[in-house]
């Protein structure tokens, strides 16, 4: 049975001082999150919300459909100029990922710790 | 827009005006029980019992010489029981006293009084001396509607023939405006006979008041029953849950109702509470039920409103009631009209308003489930309605009574509004039946249109796999539900050569089936025989489609000497004996024109096989919830295709699983 995705948004800073918008995703990421995930993008000021780190730690599942919303919120932002950060992938996804070309639009890091030190 | 709403109103009147001629005699204000004079009723031919309850002497009040039959009564008022008391002037009551005076034979025995259907607390006299009472009366209670009860009357008690009988009530404030009945109103009856006669008349008014709420609540059950199994078996179809809801909070009142009726209980607090609950789990499942049927969105007004419902039945009018009746609450007049009036401008939308809606929902959007679902709910708030019509020609002092009497059927005590919920049931009965029976046609509609495709992909990719000569080539492919988004396309090439590949539409269902099938059309078109070419045509195909998602592939061109040059769009990189060929990064297909595919090179040598794949092995996952992943692939994909296949489906397929292997020579 699918695990509804929820998204959380928190504000934090980096070891650089740079604030950072985090997005915590949980559940099941498919078809069916269009809203958590693009849709709570979208609501973003761009302007003002210029470096995000979507956080995949507390992710259950990610399948094909959920990949294709996380590229659109990549490629949403890079047209935007906005830094993205993505950590909190299991071994398995972070291969996807790769597979996938987002390392072309984001820097995939181990946790949020990790992250919040490279930003 | 005063005007309008002027206009609106003098044209209701008119209507319902016009309309009241065929309204029930009950309604047009006809007498029901025969009328009587409250000062002399002449009993002295007592063949059957004697109907006392058309006319009262009244007195606002409370003083115990009141009961007794010496009182000089006759500057009281005389009122006819079908009359709202706000009717003859009387405000804020909260005990009034009732007397009639009969003349019967000297020396009857045997006598006793049945009294039913009386809306208030009560004490009964006869002579002055206390006959009995309601179960409850304040400050310990008050009740709101009391069943048929019988009092022997002792026969030296009326054996002079004179008697008087004096009713003590108290009945609640809201009462006396109209919208509620109060005291005596036209369905109450006080019956003076001999103690047999009436004993039978009480059974037989159980039979008539209670054989067309058990039918009701009978079918209510069967439709409640219905709504249960189809809840159960169309469990995404969440309307019928909301049917259950709504349904079995209507017949669990209903049951209560006769209950307490039959029993004879009082009805305390908690009953109160529950049942009132149980009118707010009626109400907001009844306004769900039609919002999912229709297709309506759950606005926040609508949640706002359910909120309301909720907090207002629990809070605002258990509340006030409790306080009304147990007249402790010091409320004024105009606060108590206030009151019930916020009370019925809230429930206004439910009880009335939903057919509104489907009518709307149907003139707007054309849905014919939304003039099939108009019939019921006008059916279940014909009552109100006309409710509402009577109660505005009573206020204009057109009619001369505000109630909804009962239909007239000699055998049967039948409510109008029990018509209406019977007629309501049976045409929910036969809205379910119209509803399941267009779904299912539209299932078994859209199963054909699937097994259509099936067949259609079916022959798109048995023809994928060609003659390859030089080649020795395996594929499998397993589809996870009727139509796949997997494909793969093995081309023979003139030159000897072999262009293979293997690809993953995202979704699932017709449309990542026919997204499957435009692919493959685009490549038998295509001819390139680069894979960086094909990959870049593919994709400004995709692209025109403009559908959010993407597709994954990758292509790999084989010459007979084992040299082979690859691409990869986001798929999972190929095997060669056990080791992945790592190929740049790529987007999948479909999402960002302008890419450029980076070939990668290499060359199998005899003995070895290049196995591709589809994510639905890596992805495969068990019923613990574990993924195949990448760890085993190296030596999975030593393995034979059909093999691989089958382990991946086996560990928990989620996903298509497709897997294609080449090797050089024949």
């Amino acid at each position: 049975m699918q695990n509804p995705n929820k998204v959380s948004q928190v504000e934090l800073k980096s070891a650089q001082g740079h604030a950072i918008t985090a997005l915590r995703y949980t559940g099941d990421i498919s078809s069916a999150s269009k809203e958590p995930v693009l849709g709570t993008y979208q609501a973003l000021d761009k302007a003002r919300h210029t470096r995000l780190l979507l956080d995949f730690a507390k992710v259950e599942y990610l399948n094909s459909s959920g990949i294709a919303l996380v590229i659109q919120v990549l490629m949403e932002a890079s047209k935007s100029a906005q830094t993205v950060a993505i950590c909190g992938l299991t071994p398995h996804f972070t291969k996807v990922f790769t597979m996938v070309g987002i390392t072309k639009y984001a820097t995939l890091y181990i946790d949020e710790a990790a992250a919040l030190a490279a930003l | 827009m005063s005007e309008r709403i002027a206009g609106l109103l003098r044209f209701l009147a008119a209507f319902l005006l016009l309309a009241s001629p065929c309204l029930p005699a009950f309604a047009r204000g006809d007498d029901v029980h025969p009328p009587v004079d409250p000062h002399h009723i002449d009993g002295l031919s007592l063949g059957g019992p004697i109907d006392l309850s058309a006319n009262w002497l009244i007195k606002q009040g409370d003083d115990p010489r009141y009961a007794d039959p010496g009182l000089d009564d006759r500057g009281w008022l005389v009122i006819k029981s079908g009359q709202p008391l706000s009717s003859y002037g009387f405000k804020d009551v909260d005990l009034v006293w009732y007397r009639t005076h009969v003349r019967i034979p000297a020396g009857e025995h045997n006598l006793a009084l049945s009294l039913s259907r009386f809306d208030g607390s009560y004490q009964i006299f006869v002579n002055g001396v206390l006959m009995g009472a309601s179960r409850a009366f304040p400050p310990g209670g008050l009740n709101i509607s009391s069943s048929n009860r019988r009092y022997a009357i002792p026969d030296a008690l009326v054996a002079s023939g004179q008697v008087t009988i004096a009713v003590r009530a108290a009945i609640g404030r809201i009462s006396e405006h109209g919208l509620d009945p109060a005291g005596f109103f036209d369905q109450t009856q006080l019956l003076l006979g001999t103690e047999p006669v009436l004993a039978d008349g009480s059974t037989l008014w159980f039979f008539r008041d209670a054989t067309s709420n058990i039918t009701n609540l009978a079918f209510q059950l069967l439709v409640l029953m219905i709504a249960l199994a189809l809840a159960l078996t169309l469990r995404s179809e969440r309307e019928y849950l909301a049917l259950v809801i709504f349904m079995g909070a209507d017949f669990a009142n209903g049951a209560i109702g006769i209950w307490t009726v039959t029993a004879n209980i009082q009805r305390g607090d908690g009953l109160q509470l529950l049942s009132l609950s149980l009118d707010a789990a009626y109400s907001i499942a009844g306004l769900e039920f039609v919002r999912l049927v229709l297709g309506l969105r759950r606005t926040r007004w609508l949640a706002a409103y359910e909120w309301l419902l909720a907090g207002f039945v629990l809070v605002v009018v258990f509340g006030a009631r409790h306080l009304v009746y147990f007249g402790q609450s010091g409320l004024s007049h105009s606060t108590i009209v206030l009151l019930n009036f916020i009370t019925q401008v809230i429930f206004l939308p439910v009880r009335a308003g939903l057919p509104i809606v489907a009518l709307w929902a149907w003139w707007r959007r054309r849905k014919p489930v939304a003039l099939l679902l108009f019939v019921p709910l006008l059916l279940n708030a014909a009552v109100s309605y006309v409710s509402f019509g009577l109660y505005f020609l009573f206020q204009l002092h057109l009619i001369g009574t505000p109630y909804f009497g009962n239909v007239p059927i000699p055998a049967l005590d039948v409510g109008w509004d029990e018509v209406s919920t019977f007629a309501f049931s049976v045409a929910l009965l036969m809205f379910l039946v119209l509803r399941t029976l267009s779904l299912a046609r539209e299932r078994a509609r859209i199963a054909s249109e699937l097994e259509a495709a099936q067949t259609v992909q079916q022959v798109l990719l048995a023809r994928a796999s060609q003659p390859t000569p030089g080649f020795s080539v395996e594929s499998v492919y397993y589809p996870a539900s009727e139509v796949g988004g997997d494909f793969f396309l093995v081309s023979p090439g003139p030159d000897g050569s072999l262009v293979a590949i293997v690809g993953d539409v995202s979704g699932k269902g017709l449309l990542a089936a026919m997204r499957v099938s435009m692919i493959l059309g685009v490549l038998r078109r295509e001819d390139s025989r680069e894979p960086a070419s094909i990959m870049r045509q593919l994709n400004e195909a995709l692209l025109t489609q403009g559908e959010m998602g993407f597709t994954t592939a990758c292509c790999v061109r084989i010459e007979r000497s084992g040299n082979y040059a690859l691409v990869n769009a986001g798929h999972i990189c190929p095997y060669v004996s056990g080791v992945e060929i790592a190929a740049p990064p790529a987007l999948p297909l479909g999402l960002a024109p302008d890419q450029v595919y980076v070939p990668v090179a290499g060359t199998l040598k005899p003995g070895e096989k290049l196995v591709l794949m589809s994510d639905g092995v890596v992805e495969a996952r068990s019923a613990k919830g574990e993924l195949y992943g990448f760890d085993r692939l190296p030596g999975l994909t030593r393995m034979p295709a059909m093999d691989i296949a089958d382990i991946a489906q086996r560990f928990g397929q989620e996903d298509d699983i497709t897997v294609l292997t080449i090797a050089c020579g024949a």
